[in-house]
């Protein structure tokens, strides 16, 4: 998956209505609650194989931050 | 702590919940529109059962009881263990196993126990009861999980209000010499995060505490997400390893209700289909320790005149989890949901 159709899908999964871009903080969203959070883990779960923790969704800040958490190497 | 059987089954489960439907509407003034979406998207939950002020756990327990022994295969007279798991009992003094053997009419040579145990209260209960039936000469062992977790929520607290659910099952178990049939159970705990799920006040430790006393269930959802989603998968693992199968010879996975968010993501690493781990908090929330006998009675179609191998999950307050592997035969009576 490419960074580009990572942001598009998660954008739809949270049901912004706001733009999201790397540079988004996630937790400066109106959506952003633990609802929001579960849906970023089960997202990365289902696509990376990555299991964020809480201490991932405390330190995560900007959907680059997320994408540095998950490894851009997964990224192509 | 793993556990092997042989020869011990499951005789009978019926499932009782409270009549009163209580859907998410009644929530509005706590989540936004958008919010309660996403709560019905990710959780899962869009109604539960709330007993009204009268009934207590147990009286859904009795009803429960009362459903098994409506059918000519029980005799209560060959109960000779009677065990209630609940953390909503009658009272503090005495404990509840002993009224229900009154009330339910079991004959006074028998042995009873309450276990205070909460969402692996299911586990916990089976542990229990197989290691009775075991050593019993004959007899049976009547398990009684109730809860009315209603009772003890704090109306305007978010993060726990919503999830949770009244009801009460009843398994009668018994050894059966004619059968070499095999369940398998293991045990975890992690005591450090005994807080991670508490009523504050109100016991022994903090008796004197605020004023009023804190008694309403507190819960710091993201360690116990943290939790279920690190400790479950791994072991189930770790039981289906020890029973020497595989993954591939488990039909069902009964995994407890908590949160559809959660049990997919353990069916996802588990590597099983969606199909495999039925799911019911739809409609009943997160009913603890009944939350895996009572998918097993909304689901009894599935055990229609054959054998399923299932394997059940429980895990919460405790922090505790634990799993078995248990065969649901044929002959296993299933009685539909009722309510009271």
């Amino acid at each position: 998956m490419k960074t580009e159709e990572f942001i598009v899908q998660l954008h739809e999964e949270l049901e912004l209505e706001v733009p999201l871009n790397e540079d988004t903080n996630l937790k400066d969203l109106e959506e952003w609650d633990s609802m929001a959070a579960m849906i970023v883990i089960g997202f990365v779960s289902n696509n990376f194989n990555v299991i964020l923790n809480a201490n991932d969704i405390q330190n995560i800040t900007t959907i680059s931050s997320l994408i540095d958490r998950v490894g851009r190497d997964k990224f192509n | 702590m793993y556990q092997s059987f042989t020869g011990i089954t499951i005789d009978g489960i019926a499932s009782c919940v409270p009549k009163n439907i209580v859907s998410n509407d009644i929530f509005s003034d706590l989540l936004s529109p958008k919010e309660m979406k996403m709560f019905e998207k990710t959780v899962g939950i869009k109604e539960r059962r709330w007993a009204s002020d009268e009934i207590a756990a147990s009286d859904l327990g009795y009803r429960a009881a009362l459903e098994l022994f409506a059918d000519p295969q029980f005799d209560k007279d060959k109960i000779k263990c009677l065990i209630f798991v609940s953390q909503t009992s009658d009272y503090k003094i005495p404990f509840t196993s002993n009224i229900l053997q009154s009330r339910l009419g079991l004959a006074s040579d028998i042995l009873c126990l309450d276990i205070n145990a909460g969402c692996a209260g299911f586990i916990q209960g089976l542990s229990t009861a197989y290691a009775t039936a075991n050593s019993m000469e004959e007899g049976s062992v009547l398990l009684i999980i109730a809860e009315t977790l209603s009772k003890i929520l704090s109306p305007d607290d978010r993060s726990t209000t919503m999830l949770f659910g009244d009801a009460a099952s009843a398994i009668i178990i018994s050894r059966k010499l004619e059968t070499s049939v095999q369940t398998y159970l293991n045990f975890f705990s992690d005591g450090k995060n005994h807080d991670a799920i508490q009523i504050p006040e109100g016991g022994f430790r903090n008796k004197a505490g605020s004023n009023p006393p804190n008694l309403k269930l507190v819960m710091d959802g993201s360690r116990v997400f943290d939790f279920t989603l690190r400790e479950i998968s791994a072991s189930i693992i770790d039981l289906i390893n020890y029973s020497k199968q595989s993954i591939e010879n488990i039909d069902y996975l009964f995994l407890h209700q908590s949160n559809a968010f959660i049990i997919n993501q353990i069916l996802g690493q588990l590597g099983v289909l969606k199909a495999q781990g039925p799911i019911n908090i739809q409609s009943f929330g997160n009913t603890s320790g009944v939350s895996i006998p009572l998918l097993i009675t909304t689901n009894k179609d599935i055990f229609q005149d054959k054998s399923v191998k299932i394997l059940c999950s429980g895990y919460g307050s405790g922090l505790t989890w634990g799993n078995a592997i248990l065969d649901i035969n044929a002959g296993t009576i299933l009685k539909n949901l009722i309510e009271y």
